[in-house]
């Protein structure tokens, strides 16, 4: 089960095929093609490292094979770098899946995956294939030329001769330089049918990716059309009881002494830097938001003014949201798609935007408080676990503390709860008195209180985190039910170590969960944290949730050894839109604001 | 995993088309047992928070303490008196050395000071002792008021029950509690020797008396 190849050739596989693939979008972007288009495949090269056999298709070699140029059984495998890429390609031609699979790209991510370096520590580049074989110590790939080759082919037909030929020729180059690579990854592959499992989840993605996010793209328009307006009516709406923004040229700037006075002015306490300046990172507008509620506004204005590039979003001529899903693109193997180019990034407003195409439902299925309940069964609290099953675990939790007494009225609970979903989701990864008392606005000695309550309840839990940081410690590693491992270095901060098995061990759900649902012929079109959406046919809409469900408890019970995880749904039918109660009022005032524009141009 | 699976749901078999997934389940052995938490020392002394008396009558004993105190220091040491010395040292007390756990599980040992022979017992000491009584099914904290101990019970939610199987040994919490030298054994004892005015042992002499 785990034994180690130190040598590619020991593969138990009669053929091994490195492939790589090219394709632009839709029709080609000189051709009105943009991103988020469905692919179309330009040229593919495969080539077999025990015999050297290469194959080279151009684009009318590859619009004309029915089947893919290598075997699809389960004695042939198939290597490829990010594999969602060829995988696509597979897809667009209709090929199929490859029985054996090894995504590169996966596997090197997982060999580096260092628990102490952060990701902006890393060289630019350094998961890419270049990357990889700088790492180890191979000759490098001309990245410019690769750059200017993928922006011809992204540009699309049509292609002279000689372009084409360049293109198979670089396509070959990147094909030879996998199999310079795959030398060196195999023997830090440390169980191949692990490996082969990701590969699999790799193909679930590569699904979601084609099939895309139906959007409503006609409102999508409309707010890109009057987004530099919009903006300037949001300043001039939110920014009036806050006084921060100044308008120049007609862009709204932040101030950050407007800022500075606006925080003195009203008496609060922010944390700043050693020479003075307020911190206004996103992370800390987020706490401070939890202290100061009245800046929440502010917080989401900011956000969408700053980060929010709308013209990022990739959406294709079909309205479908299109984007790489960055799978494994994280420590603990979830997915880390582009904030800006994915409907379901930060600003939840967007996501309003999501609808379905006619005649057809979306199903989204999340897992209901996935990690708290992740934490029990690994735990083994059965504490916890009784609160999980109590219906809400974070009214549970407060009751069992005794923050919830006979007498207390609705909004009292309501804030009780916010409070306690803090607490719930902050004890898994280690949150200090301090941190709570910031980000919830309650003192430093109830913060004390609510976490030694919690430490006296939950000491099962406690306890186990604790071995869980000595056996990293001893191990200088962790490892998760299938086989995902972070190193653990000496100086690691033990909250990465603490969190990593409750996020790692969601991450595995979901990625058995995406495999089972392909297999069962559900219609994923995204995976999002804790949750799937899915499409369905309107009369078909029930039978596909159930299934849905069933696939999410199936894959629970895999990785928690018998433990299902509830789901709850959200059915988005013909007509309807996505609702995210955390992005409706934005949502709304949008909406609003560009009415008002549309009525005054009227 | 856990060593100890919650038995609060019936496992659900794993369907076929996810067997070769589930195959590939191994133990990442995070909850296993390959460290464990030993306390080093414990301290001696009435509770100062919110705690409970373990009702084991094995984690309780009649014991004899005397409590060294030296002029002009805060700090005071506490003596348990083996057997053989009970009765010797007249500023020893009589008491029953009770374990009391806080909410992190924490252990001390409580000396309930009992009258001598002949003694009247006193407000205090009683009062102390009725508060170990209901310590023992509640979470509570002592409060001294007009020179007795109250009782202030923890609202609704403060602690679950303690996990008195945690605890080490009571032999094993007295030793920690009062240290290897912690214990009068004999004559020897350079507290005993201290006491009595004899002269202190060389320097660089065995010091350890319980040998």
């Amino acid at each position: 089960m785990t034994m180690i190849y130190r040598n590619w050739q020991e593969l138990p596989f009669p053929e091994i095929w490195t492939a790589d693939g090219e394709y632009y979008p839709g029709k080609g972007k000189a051709n009105g093609g943009v991103d988020g288009d469905p692919i179309t495949p330009h040229c593919f090269v495969a080539h077999e490292m025990r015999s050297g056999r290469t194959i080279r298709l151009h684009q009318r070699e590859l619009c004309a094979s029915v089947f893919p140029p290598y075997r699809l059984d389960a004695d042939a495998l198939l290597v490829t770098y990010m594999a969602t890429a060829e995988f696509g390609v597979h897809i667009a031609k209709g090929w199929g899946q490859p029985a054996c699979a090894l995504d590169a790209y996966v596997e090197f991510r997982h060999y580096a995956n260092d628990g102490a370096v952060k990701a902006q520590d890393r060289d630019e580049g350094f998961y890419s294939l270049a990357g990889a074989l700088r790492y180890f110590c191979e000759p490098e790939l001309d990245t410019a030329r690769k750059t200017d080759m993928r922006d011809r082919i992204l540009r699309g037909p049509p292609f002279t001769a000689e372009e084409e030929q360049a293109h198979l020729d670089y396509c070959e180059d990147d094909t030879r330089a996998l199999a310079r690579a795959l030398p060196h990854i195999v023997p830090t592959i440390r169980s191949l049918p692990h490996a082969l499992f990701r590969a699999k989840f790799q193909w679930a993605m590569a699904q979601a990716e084609r099939r895309g996010v139906p959007m409503d793209s006609r409102g999508l328009a409309r707010i890109r059309q009057h987004w530099a307006g919009v903006q300037l009516d949001l300043v001039a709406e939110i920014d009036s009881a806050f006084g921060i923004y100044e308008i120049v040229d007609g862009k709204p700037h932040w101030r950050k002494d407007n800022f500075k006075a606006y925080i003195r002015r009203n008496g609060m306490s922010w944390p700043c830097y050693e020479n003075g300046t307020l911190d206004e990172t996103d992370q800390t507008f987020r706490d401070m938001a939890g202290k100061y509620p009245q800046i929440e506004p502010l917080r989401e204005l900011r956000y969408s003014l700053s980060k929010l590039r709308l013209n990022d979003l990739q959406v294709g001529s079909d309205g479908r949201n299109r984007t790489l899903l960055g799978a494994y693109g994280t420590k603990t193997a979830r997915n880390a798609p582009s904030n800006s180019k994915y409907v379901f990034g930060p600003a939840k407003w967007l996501r309003f935007l999501i609808t379905p195409a006619p005649g057809q439902v979306l199903i989204h299925r999340d897992y209901c408080q996935q990690e708290v309940r992740i934490a029990a069964v690994l735990s083994g609290d059965a504490e916890l676990l009784k609160a999980c099953e109590s219906g809400d675990v974070y009214l549970g939790i407060a009751g069992q503390l005794g923050f919830i007494s006979e007498s207390i009225t609705p909004a009292e609970l309501k804030a009780v709860r916010t409070l306690f979903k803090t607490v719930v989701l902050g004890i898994q990864y280690g949150l200090g008195a301090l941190s709570l008392a910031i980000r919830t606005g309650i003192s430093l000695y109830e913060a004390g209180e609510i976490l030694a309550r919690l430490r006296a309840r939950f000491r099962v839990f406690e306890d186990w985190t604790k071995r869980v940081a000595d056996r990293a410690g001893l191990d200088l590693e962790i490892s998760t039910p299938l086989g995902w491992i972070m190193q653990c270095p000496p100086g690691i901060n033990p909250r990465t170590v603490r969190n990593f098995p409750i996020q790692a061990t969601g991450a595995e759900i979901l990625h058995v969960a995406c495999v089972l649902a392909e297999r069962r012929g559900i219609r994923l079109v995204a995976p999002v944290h804790d949750a799937i959406m899915a499409e369905a046919p309107l009369e078909h809409a029930e039978d596909v949730s159930n299934a849905l469900d069933r696939v999410m408890r199936d894959a629970a019970a895999v990785v928690l050894r018998g433990y299902e995880l509830p789901t709850d749904v959200q059915m988005v039918r013909p007509g309807q839109r996505y609702f995210d109660e955390r992005g409706e009022a934005m949502w709304n005032t949008i909406n609003r604001l560009i009415s008002k524009r549309e009525a005054q141009t009227a | 995993m856990a060593d100890n699976p919650i038995p609060l749901k019936p496992k659900k078999a794993v369907p076929e088309d996810a067997d070769d997934l589930n195959a590939l389940w191994l133990d990442p052995a995070l909850g296993d047992g390959l460290v464990d938490v030993h306390y080093h020392n414990i301290p001696v002394g009435k509770p100062k928070d919110f705690c409970r008396v373990n009702p084991d009558p094995a984690y309780r004993r009649l014991s004899e303490i005397y409590t060294h105190k030296v002029e002009g220091q805060i700090d005071e040491q506490n003596f348990i008196i083996a057997k053989p010395m009970q009765g010797v040292i007249e500023e020893a007390r009589r008491c029953t050395l009770v374990t009391v756990v806080y909410r992190d599980g924490s252990p001390r040992l409580w000396p309930l000071k009992l009258p001598k022979d002949g003694e009247r017992d006193n407000e205090a000491w009683i009062s102390a002792r009725s508060a170990a009584k209901v310590a023992m099914g509640k979470w509570v904290k002592l409060v001294w008021q007009r020179r007795t101990y109250m009782t202030r019970e923890a609202l609704p939610g403060y602690a679950p029950e303690p996990d008195w199987s945690k605890l080490p040994p009571f032999d094993e919490l007295v030793r920690l509690g009062f240290g290897e030298s912690g214990i009068i054994r004999d004559k020897d004892h350079r507290i005993v020797l201290d006491l009595f005015g004899a002269p202190p042992k060389k320097a660089g002499g065995d010091d350890d008396d319980l040998s």
